[in-house]
C-alpha cells in the first residue's frame, strides 16, 4: 500500500491561531469587569455589539474577496479587534460610534490589505483614532466612576443610552473629566492641590478612582497572556520603562508644572491595555527581541510626549499607530545573532556568495 | 560535575519513548532476501564486486568504496547474488537506484574475519585503525551517514581538544541509542578508548545523554569505571529539549563553543560521533566485523509489539514491520527516523540501511495530517523556538517572494531543519518545508550563476579572439588593395590602349582576351594568390571552429574537414609558385597554351571538388537546423513546465544559431568562390532555410519576455552587421558595383543596433 507521503515535521503543537485569539479575549475579561464596576453595563454592550458589527463586515469582505468565510472567522482576529476597540472607546458611545470605528478597523484597517496577518497598522488603534478625529466630543465623554457618581445606569438604561431609538424617554449619560484631563487641563495648582480638590482623584485607592483598577485589571490580563507565552515580555516592559522614567525625569516633586507621577501615568488612561494588549500585537511589531525593545520603548515615550504637550489627553492610538510605521525598518536592523556568526546582521546586508 | 550551556529556543514534544522501551532487545530474523543500496552514505557510491549468481558469505565484501568519501558495503548474510539493478530506496523521493540483491540460504555463514590477535588496540597505528574503520564501512549511523573515515581524519592543521560522542537521541519516540547504551555500554567505552587514541588523546572526552535516558547514563559510568576511565571518559547529561542531538546544537551544550558558520566542528577542535558508530568502530578494529548490522527501532500505535530489534542490514522494512505484529490498516503514514526529522515513504518494501534508527507507524490519530494553514500573524513563536536564532516568520515572507538575497542577509543557509517552527507555528504553516525548497532555489541559482558566469567568460574570450582576427584580416586586406590600386595605375599608364573598359562585359572581354594573348599574366597571378588567400582564410576558420568543437562530437568531423582544406591550400600554394617559376622562366606561347589548358582542367578540378565541398556544409546546415529546430521545441517545452533549465536551453539554442549561421557564412563564400552554375539549386534552399530559421526565431520570440526579446534582437542584430559588414568589405575587395548598396545596408543595421541597444538600456 502506499503510505501518505509528507515531509517533516511530522508531529505539530496542539494551539492554533484560534486558541491565541481566544486567550487574548479572555485575557481582557478582568479590564472589562472593572470597567463594567466602575462604569455600568456600556463597555459590555459595545464589546457585543462591536463584534457582531466585526463579524458581519469580515464576513462580507472574505464573500467579496472569494475567500472561505468560516475557516477565516474562526481565526477570531475580527472578534478580537473589535474587543479591544470597544474596550478603548468611552462605556456609553452611541451605537454608531461603534459601528462606525469597527467597520473602519476590519474593512480598511484589515481586509483591504489583505486580511489577518498583512494589515502594517493596528486595526483596532486605526478605527480609534479616525472615530477620535471625527468626532471628539463623543470620543472623550467618560461618565464618573460608581464611587463618584453614586450610581451606574443599569443594564437596560445602558442599552438605551446606546441605542437611543429604543428609548421612550432620552436618557443622558453623565460625563466628567477623567484624571488625564484634569492634569493637563491644571497650570496653577501643585498636584497635592488639585488632588484635593478632585473627587476622582482623591477618592482613588492609589492614583484615580476606577480608572487604576481598570489598569489594574488589564495588567492581570497581560500577566496571564505572558504565563501563556502569547507573547515575550518585551514590547509591554519596554514600553512601561519608558513610560516610568519620563514621568520620573518631568514629575518636579509634584509643582504646579508637574506632568503626574509615574504611578499616575501607569494607571491612567489606556497604558496598561496598550502595553499588553495593542502594542503587542504580533502582526504590526516587530518580531526581533530587540526591535520589541525599541518598538515599546519608542511607543511609552511618544505616549509620554502627547500626554503632556499634545492636544489630546491620551495618546496609546497614536504612539502605536507612529510606532506601526517604524515596524519594519526596526526589524531591518535589529536581526538577532544567528549560531556561528559572530555578530548580528543587518536585514539589507548583500551575500556575495 | 561539569557544566552545560543551554541551548537557545528549541521545543518539547510528546517523547513517546517508553512504547518501545517495555521490551527487551530482539534480533530480527535474517529474511530470504536482502537488499543493499550501493549508496547507503553520503559521497560517491559504492563499486559492486560480486555478479549477479555469486555466492556470498556473511560480512564479504559486496561493494568496494569509490573514492575519499565513500564507504563499502558487506553481504549481512549468506546466501546468492540474485540481481544487481534498480530498486526503490529509502529516500523521501521515493526514487530507485542501484541495488544489490542476495537470496539468503538460511545458514548465517561468515566469512573469515580478521580480528586483533591480542585484543589490544594501543598497539594499531592511527592509519591502522583508520583502515580497520574504513574496511569495515562504518559511515555515521545516527542519520546523515557521513562515512566514518572522513570525520575522523580532521585538517591536518587542527588541533583537536574535545571528543563528543552523541547519545543524545533527542527525536521523539526512537530509543535506538538508549537500548545500545543499556546493552553495550562496555563496547561502547573501549570505542570511545579508540577515538580518543586516534585523535591524540583529546582532553576532553564526553559522552552527551539527555537526562530522559538516566539508566543508560548510569551504565555507561559504571562500563567507564569498570574500565578504569573515569579520569579519561565523561557521561555529561543535560536537560531533554529537541534538537539538542544535532552535532552543532550538542558541541554549543558540552563546551559553549559554536561551529563558525560553514565551518567544521574540527576547526574549534571538536570531534563528534554518534553512540552507535562508536560501537561499530570497536567492533571493526577489535573483532574485525564489519558493519553489517544495526539497532532499529520499530514504533508507533500501528505496530502492536513496539520494540528495538538488532537487525541484518538489508533485511526490508516489511519483514520488520510484520515480526512487529503491524497492523496495515490503522497506519496513516511510514515515517523513517522520528517524527521531526524523519522523511515519510510511500512503500515498505525498502531495505533497511546503515542509517536507519527509527520506523514509525503512527496511526492518524497520533500524528494526525497537516492541516490548512492559516496567514502568518509574525507572532514570532516560531523565532523563540529556532535553535540557532533565525526569524522563521521573515524567512517565510522571503521565501514565498524568492527574495534569494533577503534569505541569505537572514541566514537561511544556517538553518538546520530541525523542524522547530513548523511544529509550534499556530497558523500550521509549513515553515521549514518552505525553507528546504528556497535552499535548493539558492543552491541552484547560485550553481547558475557559476556556469553562465563561465559561458560568458569564454565566450567574451571568443569574441576578442574574433575582433582580433577580424582586424589582422581587415588590415591585410587594405595592405592588398593598396597594392592592387598601384598595380593597376602601373598597368593603365602602362598600355594606354585599353583604358577604355566602361563596360564591365566589355572589359571581361578585353579581359579575356588579354589572358589569352598572355598578357594578363598579371591578373592570372592575381587570381591564383587570391585563390590562395581564400583557402588559407579558409583553414583559419576551420581551425577555429575545430577549437570550438573541441570536447563535442563534432571534433572529429572539423578535424577531418581541416585536414582537407590544408591540403587544398597547399595544392594552391604549389600551383602559385608553379606559375610564378613559370613566369619566371618566361616559356614560349605553346607551351604557355598548354598550361593554360592544363590549368583550366584543374580550375574545372577544384571547382568540381568545391561543389561537393559545398553540398557538405549545406548538408551541415540541415543538421544543424534541425538540431536547432528540436532545440527550440524543447526550449519551448522547458518553458511551459517551468524547468529550470530554461537558461541553460536557451544558451544552447544561440550557441546553435550562431553554429548554423558560420555555416551559412561559409556556403554564402563557397558559393562566390565555386562558381554560379549551381546557384539556382543553392537559392531555392537557403530561401527555404532562411523561412524555417525565421520562424523557428519568432516562435521563441514570443515566449521571451520584452527585456530579453530585445537582448535576442540585439545579439541577432549583431552577427546581421558582422555579416554584412564582411560582405561589404568582399565587395570592396572584389571592385564590385553593389558596394554602395551594400554600404548602405550596413548603415542601416548600425543604426538599428544603437537604437535597439537604447531601448535595452531604457528597460533595463
Amino acid at each position: 500500500m502506499a503510505f501518505l507521503r509528507v515531509t517533516s515535521p511530522h508531529d505539530h503543537i496542539r494551539r492554533d491561531t484560534g486558541d491565541i485569539m481566544r486567550l487574548v479575549a479572555v485575557a481582557a475579561l478582568p479590564g472589562l469587569a472593572a470597567l463594567t464596576l466602575f462604569f455600568g453595563w456600556g463597555n459590555v454592550i459595545n464589546i457585543i455589539w462591536a463584534s457582531l458589527v466585526a463579524i458581519a463586515c469580515e464576513a462580507a469582505i472574505l464573500k467579496l474577496r472569494k475567500r472561505p468565510v468560516s475557516f477565516y472567522i474562526k481565526d477570531y482576529s475580527a472578534v478580537v479587534t473589535a474587543v479591544l476597540l470597544a474596550l478603548a472607546i468611552p462605556p456609553y458611545a452611541p451605537w454608531w460610534l461603534t459601528m462606525v470605528g469597527v467597520a473602519f478597523a476590519i474593512i480598511i484597517g484589515k481586509q483591504i490589505y489583505g486580511g489577518l496577518g498583512f494589515n502594517p497598522f493596528n486595526p483596532a488603534m486605526l478605527g480609534y483614532v479616525v472615530l477620535l478625529i471625527s468626532f471628539p466630543i463623543e470620543m472623550t465623554s467618560w461618565p464618573s466612576p460608581a464611587n463618584i457618581a453614586g450610581s451606574t445606569p443599569d443594564f437596560v438604561e445602558s442599552l438605551q443610552i446606546i441605542f437611543p431609538m429604543f428609548a421612550s424617554v432620552p436618557v443622558d449619560a453623565i460625563t466628567a473629566a477623567t484624571p488625564l484631563d484634569i492634569m493637563k487641563q491644571n497650570t496653577s495648582l501643585t498636584t497635592a492641590e488639585f488632588y484635593l480638590s478632585e473627587p476622582v482623584l482623591n477618592q482613588g485607592f492609589l492614583v484615580a478612582s476606577g480608572y487604576e483598577w481598570v489598569n489594574l485589571g488589564f495588567l492581570l490580563g497581560g500577566i496571564f497572556l505572558l504565563q501563556q507565552r502569547v507573547y515575550t515580555w518585551h514590547a509591554p516592559v519596554a514600553f512601561l520603562g519608558a513610560l516610568t522614567l519620563c514621568a520620573i525625569l518631568f514629575n518636579d516633586g509634584g509643582s504646579s508644572a508637574s506632568k503626574g507621577s509615574a504611578l499616575f501615568h501607569l494607571l491612567s488612561g489606556g497604558t496598561m491595555l496598550g502595553a499588553f494588549f495593542i502594542i503587542t500585537d504580533p502582526v504590526t511589531s516587530p518580531t526581533t527581541i530587540k526591535g520589541k525593545l525599541w518598538f515599546g520603548g519608542c511607543a511609552g515615550v511618544i505616549v509620554f510626549i502627547i500626554r503632556c504637550w499634545g492636544n489630546y489627553p491620551d495618546a496609546v492610538a497614536f504612539a502605536v499607530l507612529l510606532m506601526n510605521l517604524c515596524a519594519p525598518t526596526i526589524e531591518y536592523y535589529t536581526l538577532p545573532r544567528t549560531y556561528g556568526h559572530d555578530r548580528s546582521r543587518r536585514a539589507t546586508e548583500k551575500d556575495d556568495s | 560535575m561539569r557544566m552545560t550551556w543551554e541551548l537557545p529556543g528549541g521545543i518539547h514534544p510528546a517523547e513517546n519513548k517508553r512504547q518501545s522501551l517495555q521490551e527487551p532487545l530482539a534480533i530480527a530474523a535474517v529474511p530470504a532476501r536482502l537488499v543493499f543500496p550501493l549508496s547507503q552514505h553520503i559521497g560517491a557510491p559504492a563499486r559492486p564486486v560480486v555478479a549477479a549468481g555469486d555466492r556470498v558469505l556473511k560480512g564479504q565484501v559486496i561493494a568496494e568504496a569509490a573514492g575519499f568519501v565513500s564507504a563499502p558495503v558487506h553481504a549481512s548474510s549468506s546466501g546468492t547474488v540474485t540481481e544487481i539493478g534498480n530498486h526503490v530506496l529509502p529516500h523521501p523521493s521515493g526514487m530507485t537506484g542501484p541495488c544489490i540483491t542476495i537470496e539468503t540460504d538460511g545458514k548465517d555463514e561468515w566469512t573469515e574475519l580478521n580480528p586483533l590477535e591480542s585484543g589490544d588496540f594501543s598497539e594499531l597505528s592511527n592509519d591502522d585503525i583508520l583502515q580497520r574503520i574504513q574496511a569495515a564501512g562504518i559511515a555515521g549511523m545516527g542519520g546523515a551517514g557521513f562515512p566514518a573515515r572522513v570525520k575522523l581524519s580532521p585538517p591536518p592543521n587542527s588541533t583537536i581538544d574535545t571528543l563528543i560522542i552523541n547519545g543524545t537521541e533527542c527525536e521523539p519516540y526512537i530509543t535506538a541509542d538508549d537500548i545500545l547504551m543499556r546493552n553495550r555500554a562496555g563496547d561502547i567505552v573501549k570505542g570511545v578508548q579508540i577515538l580518543a587514541q586516534l585523535l591524540g588523546k583529546p582532553e576532553n572526552v564526553l559522552i552527551g545523554v539527555e537526562d530522559n535516558k538516566p539508566e543508560a547514563a548510569e551504565t555507561l559510568r559504571q562500563a567507564i569505571r569498570d574500565h578504569g576511565a573515569d579520569k579519561q571518559i565523561e557521561v555529561v547529561t543535560f536537560p531533554t529539549k529537541y534538537p539538542s542531538g544535532g552535532e552543532k546544537q550538542l558541541i554549543w551544550i558540552l563546551t559553549g563553543r559554536e561551529v563558525p558558520t560553514g565551518g567544521l566542528p574540527a576547526n574549534i577542535g571538536v570531534v563528534v560521533q554518534n553512540i552507535g558508530s562508536t560501537e561499530a568502530i570497536y567492533r571493526a578494529v577489535v573483532e574485525g566485523r564489519p558493519l553489517i548490522s544495526r539497532i532499529t527501532t520499530v514504533t508507533g500505535e500501528a505496530v502492536q509489539r513496539p520494540r528495538n530489534y538488532e537487525v541484518l542490514l538489508g533485511t526490508p522494512i516489511n519483514e520488520l514491520l510484520a515480526q512487529s505484529d503491524y497492523v496495515a490498516s490503522k497506519a496513516s503514514r511510514l515515517v523513517i527516523g522520528g517524527p521531526m526529522m524523519g522523511y515519510a515513504v510511500e512503500s515498505s518494501d525498502i531495505p533497511v540501511v546503515k542509517t536507519t534508527n527509527c520506523i514509525l507507524v503512527p496511526t492518524d490519530k497520533e500524528l494526525p495530517d497537516p492541516q490548512a494553514a492559516n496567514p502568518c500573524i509574525r507572532c514570532g513563536i516560531c523565532a523563540t523556538a529556532c535553535p540557532v536564532s533565525l526569524l522563521p516568520q521573515q524567512l517565510y515572507w522571503y521565501a514565498q517572494s524568492q527574495d534569494h538575497e533577503k534569505l541569505q542577509a537572514h541566514n537561511l543557509m544556517d538553518c538546520i531543519e530541525c523542524g522547530c517552527c513548523s511544529f509550534v507555528c499556530p497558523s500550521n504553516i509549513p515553515l521549514v518545508q518552505n525553507y528546504r525548497a528556497a535552499k535548493g532555489e539558492i543552491r541552484n541559482a547560485a550553481a547558475e550563476k557559476q556556469k553562465s558566469d563561465l559561458a560568458r567568460q569564454r565566450f567574451e574570450a571568443r569574441q576578442q579572439r574574433l575582433e582580433k582576427e577580424q582586424a589582422e584580416k581587415e588590415a591585410k586586406q587594405r595592405a592588398r588593395k593598396e597594392a592592387a590600386a598601384a598595380r593597376k595605375a602601373k598597368q593603365a599608364s602602362s598600355s594606354d590602349e585599353k583604358a577604355d573598359t566602361n563596360d564591365p562585359v566589355e572589359a571581361a572581354v578585353a579581359k579575356a582576351k588579354a589572358a589569352s594573348a598572355e598578357q594578363g599574366s598579371d591578373e592570372q597571378r592575381n587570381k591564383l594568390q587570391k585563390a590562395v588567400d581564400t583557402a588559407a582564410r579558409r583553414v583559419e576558420r576551420a581551425e577555429e571552429k575545430a577549437r570550438d568543437a573541441e570536447g563535442t562530437d563534432q571534433h572529429d568531423k572539423q578535424q577531418a574537414r581541416l585536414a582537407d582544406l590544408k591540403l587544398k591550400l597547399e595544392q594552391a600554394q604549389e600551383k602559385l609558385t608553379a606559375f610564378d617559376q613559370e613566369q619566371s622562366a618566361e616559356s614560349a606561347a605553346d607551351k604557355a597554351a598548354e598550361k593554360k589548358v592544363q590549368a583550366t582542367l584543374e580550375m574545372a578540378a577544384e571547382a568540381r571538388s568545391g561543389q561537393s565541398d559545398e553540398q557538405r556544409i549545406s548538408a551541415t546546415i540541415e543538421k544543424l537546423e534541425t538540431k536547432l529546430q528540436g532545440l527550440v521545441e524543447e526550449l519551448h517545452a522547458a518553458r511551459e513546465s517551468r524547468a529550470d533549465h530554461v537558461e541553460e536551453l536557451q544558451g544552447r539554442v544561440v550557441t546553435w544559431e550562431k553554429k548554423l549561421d558560420d555555416a551559412r557564412e561559409e556556403m554564402h563564400s563557397l558559393e562566390k568562390s565555386g562558381g554560379s552554375n549551381d546557384s539556382s539549386n543553392a537559392e531555392t534552399d537557403p530561401a527555404a532555410l532562411a523561412i524555417a530559421k525565421a520562424k523557428a526565431k519568432a516562435a521563441a520570440m514570443a515566449e521571451m519576455d520584452p527585456k530579453e526579446k530585445l537582448q535576442a534582437q540585439v545579439e541577432s542584430i549583431e552577427s546581421r552587421l558582422e555579416k554584412a559588414r564582411q560582405r561589404l568589405q568582399n565587395a570592396i575587395d572584389e571592385e564590385s558595383d553593389n558596394v554602395d548598396a551594400f554600404q548602405a545596408g550596413v548603415d542601416k543595421l548600425e543604426a538599428k543596433l544603437t537604437e535597439t541597444r537604447e531601448e535595452l538600456a531604457k528597460l533595463g
